[in-house]
């Protein structure tokens, strides 16, 4: 019997009602339309003395440059207030 | 015979699984006799719901499997000129009044919008010189008392049809939790007033059928603004064309929710009537709330002569009634599901092993082997098998995606022309990076330019392809129009940055699924392309499946050099030899390649068939093996500092792990950074319990590997400590 939690157990949709909010968060925020398309992923971060996990949000409008947006904490952690702090004043 | 030249119509409406034919079948075994006709509108591919209508002698049903909130008006005008011409032919009997029962999904707009009088577009049928007028002379929505404030809440079809009614009808009221249990009935008027000021509200256990089906002027100012606003919308809509006619052949229509669909099981042998409640309560069980509707009329084993009709919408399910008889010459099982975001595949899939005599074969082909087995493990192989079936149901259909990768002339455009133009039965939307020089014929084609998108800071493990995501989440849209999707990438291209887009983000995750990558070689110039570019290791290096292409221009001895080479840079991807792409494309496609747990059930000997070989090139393979097994204490933190500090060189990943204590198999692979494990079956008595990593990767250090490797060894553990 197996005896251990898996730790590279596949992920998907464990956060995906987190990543809906952020993104519903970040429209609301920059008034984009929702064809515009929203990508968000928790990734490690590589700098010294950050969290372990971050969150990145990337905004993809059409015609421009893509928006990167990185908040240090997880998707989890993440507040209406913090991702509009950050969307709002990019 | 006189016949009313105005006909009132009455639509009935409810949200899947709220007692519509119940009532039906109620109001026509009062009423009086010849007087209704009936027209039952079906969301489905198998219409069960005539079945379950009593058919009276007296009582005329019409089915349409279309739906018409989404398919015009014209399906429902067709069905109302038969009835007339019927009708006055003498060949059905006379009717004063029709019931329209609507689909459980259907929209009352479009045909509130046809036959309203407000609207002035009553429908007017001539035949033989005369004129008959059908006009709306009500709509009643029935609202279940027990799965009704969930479908309010989840499905806007469920909205609208309450805002609509100008009667409401509670259903399973005394079906409802104990007192005191939230939302009470008043609770549920008050909620539902909120919705619709001004329909009557009633309860279908003190109901008067013949007042609920007599005619009364429906008025849609009386609706409220939501309703007027709609019903103008619809206008609208009808006007520029846009609004119906879009309509699937299918019938599936676009009104609904996209993941929303309809699909069905029709079985020809009976089955036990204890494996049937046993499927039902399974699929309510893993499905949940995603189960809109499941009904069916069953051929039970015990006596297949008078069939079982069953209901149950999500939780709840009805208690199931015997027929004297098969309402017609077809005595097949049927059942019939509306899912919101439900494989079907993986329902049949379940149905075959809980309710048919599959899990009987299985039992029989295992059963000395299983004799043995304690009750627990018995218990535990049941828990697994149901977690596979849980995995499965709970994933939402995903759009498989084939990468196609290879150097400059490989032959690429070659292999994907013959995808596109082989009768396989699939329809593609293709992603290509180079249009132009090589006509691709198909409906949908998306020219990109590759746009890199770093999502932190430069590192290549966490880079993706924006411009596929911006695709990706054009072409969702039009999901209805193709069945895969065919990425084609620049002969220079990184292939890294295509696979990550595919698990970086929770919607692409969820909405697809990387199929495979395959690489298209030329054999006549492999060996001289991959000594001076690095580009074609690496898409050797991602590669699941390798198509071999130009054959005919090597001889035997050459093959083998160049497929030796392959093999030290990739080990585990399937090579495929051809002659101008002329391959069986079910070798390239819809293979799960790229999933490992999948092609291990294919293919058990994966992985386990390899040498190392070497060469001096930029990117290489090695693999490690074990016969003891190994500590997972130890193993998911070398596994994870392996990729985190050799990620951007450690290109992909693949093994079967044995550990300590553990009765499954654990596959694991990586691509970068990016790691994935579950388990995958137990091992059998007999297998050797080896287990194979194999590492692909841009000069990777070895030695600094297999040491760490050895430390995770559960033998190992006392040396160390």
């Amino acid at each position: 019997m197996t005896k251990f939690d898996n730790p590279l157990a596949p992920k998907f949709g464990r956060l995906m009602n987190h990543s809906a909010q952020i993104k519903a968060w970040v429209r609301e925020a920059r008034d984009l339309p929702e064809d515009t398309p929203i990508t968000v992923a928790e990734l490690a971060c590589r700098d010294e003395g950050c969290p372990d996990i971050e969150t990145v949000i990337g905004i993809l409008e059409v015609d421009k440059p893509i928006v990167t947006l990185r908040l240090h904490a997880k998707m989890t952690e993440l507040s209406r207030y913090d991702v509009l702090a950050i969307a709002c004043n990019f | 015979m006189s016949h009313p030249d105005h006909i009132p119509v009455f639509l009935l409406s409810g949200f899947l699984g709220a007692g519509k034919t119940t009532l039906l079948n109620a109001f026509l075994a009062g009423a009086e006799q010849g007087r209704s006709a009936i027209i039952v509108n079906e969301f489905g591919d198998v219409p069960i719901d005539n079945l379950l209508v009593r058919q009276g002698q007296t009582a005329i049903s019409r089915v349409s499997t279309g739906c018409f909130c989404c398919s015009s008006d014209s399906d429902l005008r067709s069905t109302l000129r038969d009835l007339v011409a019927a009708q006055s032919t003498g060949s059905s009997l006379s009717f004063s009044r029709v019931i329209v029962e609507m689909s459980g999904l259907g929209d009352p707009a479009p045909l509130v919008s046809a036959l309203s009088s407000d609207q002035d577009a009553t429908f007017r049928i001539r035949h033989n010189n005369r004129s008959t007028t059908f006009y709306l002379a009500g709509v009643v929505t029935l609202f279940d008392t027990i799965a009704g404030p969930s479908s309010v809440e989840n499905h806007f079809e469920a909205l609208k049809q309450i805002a609509f009614a100008d009667r409401i009808v509670l259903t399973k009221a005394g079906q409802a939790g104990p007192q005191g249990a939230e939302p009470s009935i008043e609770q549920l008027r008050l909620q539902l007033r909120m919705l619709n000021a001004n329909a009557e509200i009633l309860d279908d256990r003190s109901l008067d059928h013949r007042e609920l089906f007599s005619p009364r002027p429906y008025i849609v100012a009386e609706r409220g603004e939501d309703v007027s606003g709609w019903l103008a919308l619809e206008a609208a809509l009808a006007q520029d064309g846009t609004g119906t006619a879009h309509a699937p052949a299918t019938g599936l229509a676009t009104r609904h929710g996209d993941g929303i669909q309809t699909f069905s099981i029709v079985h020809s042998r009976p089955i036990s009537s204890r494996r049937l409640y046993r499927f039902i309560e399974l699929i309510q069980e893993l499905a949940g709330s995603r189960l809109l509707r499941c009904k069916g009329i069953v051929a039970t084993a015990e006596t297949p002569e008078t069939p079982l009709v069953f209901h149950a919408v999500q939780n709840h399910i009805s208690a199931p009634v015997r027929l004297d008889a098969w309402p017609d010459t077809d005595q097949r099982t049927r059942i019939v599901f509306v899912t919101n975001g439900i494989d079907p595949d993986a329902v049949r899939q379940m149905f075959d092993a809980v309710a048919t005599n599959a899990a009987i074969e299985v039992f029989q082909k295992f059963k000395q082997r299983l004799a043995r087995v304690p009750v627990q493990l018995w218990q535990w192989l049941l828990a697994i098998r149901r977690q596979i079936l849980e995995v499965k149901v709970n994933s939402p259909t995903k759009t498989p995606v084939t990468v196609l990768t290879g150097y400059l002339g490989a032959g690429k455009t070659t292999l994907l022309n013959r995808i596109l133009t082989e009768n396989h039965g699939k329809r593609y939307a293709v992603i290509v990076n180079e249009f132009g020089d090589v006509g691709i014929d198909n409906d949908i084609v998306v020219d990109t330019d590759e746009e890199i998108f770093e999502m932190n800071n430069g590192c290549i493990c966490c880079t993706v392809r924006g411009d596929l995501i911006r695709i990706l989440e054009s072409l969702m849209k039009r999901r209805n129009r193709f069945d895969a999707i065919l990425i084609e990438t620049t002969g220079l291209a990184d292939p890294a940055p295509v696979a990550q887009t595919f698990f970086m983000d929770e919607d692409v995750q969820a909405r697809t699924k990387l199929d495979s990558i395959v690489t298209v070689v030329d054999a006549k110039h492999l060996l001289h392309e991959i000594d001076k570019a690095h580009e074609a290791q690496e898409q050797l290096a991602f590669a699941d499946t390798i198509l071999l292409n130009k054959i005919d221009l090597v001889d035997g001895q050459e093959l083998e050099r160049v497929e030796q080479r392959i093999r030290g840079i990739n080990p585990t991807a399937t090579i495929v030899r051809s002659e101008r792409c002329q391959v069986d494309l079910a070798q390239i496609l819809d293979r799960n390649a790229f999933d490992l747990d999948r092609i291990l059930e294919i293919e058990p000997e994966f992985l386990g068939h390899y040498h190392d070989h070497h060469h001096d090139d930029h990117v290489s393979s090695f693999s490690l093996l074990s016969e003891e097994p190994l500590d997972y204490n130890r193993f998911f933190p070398w596994v994870q500092s392996i990729a985190q500090n050799h990620g951007p060189d450690l290109l992909r990943m693949k093994g079967i792990i044995a550990f300590e204590d553990d009765d499954d198999r654990y596959v694991i692979q990586g691509v970068h950074m990016l790691l994935e494990g579950n388990h995958q079956r137990p091992w059998e008595t007999d297998e050797r319990r080896l287990t194979r990593m194999v590492f692909i990767g841009r000069d990777l250090p070895r030695q600094v590997f297999e040491d760490g490797f050895k430390q995770c060894v559960y033998s190992a553990k006392e040396l160390v400590e």
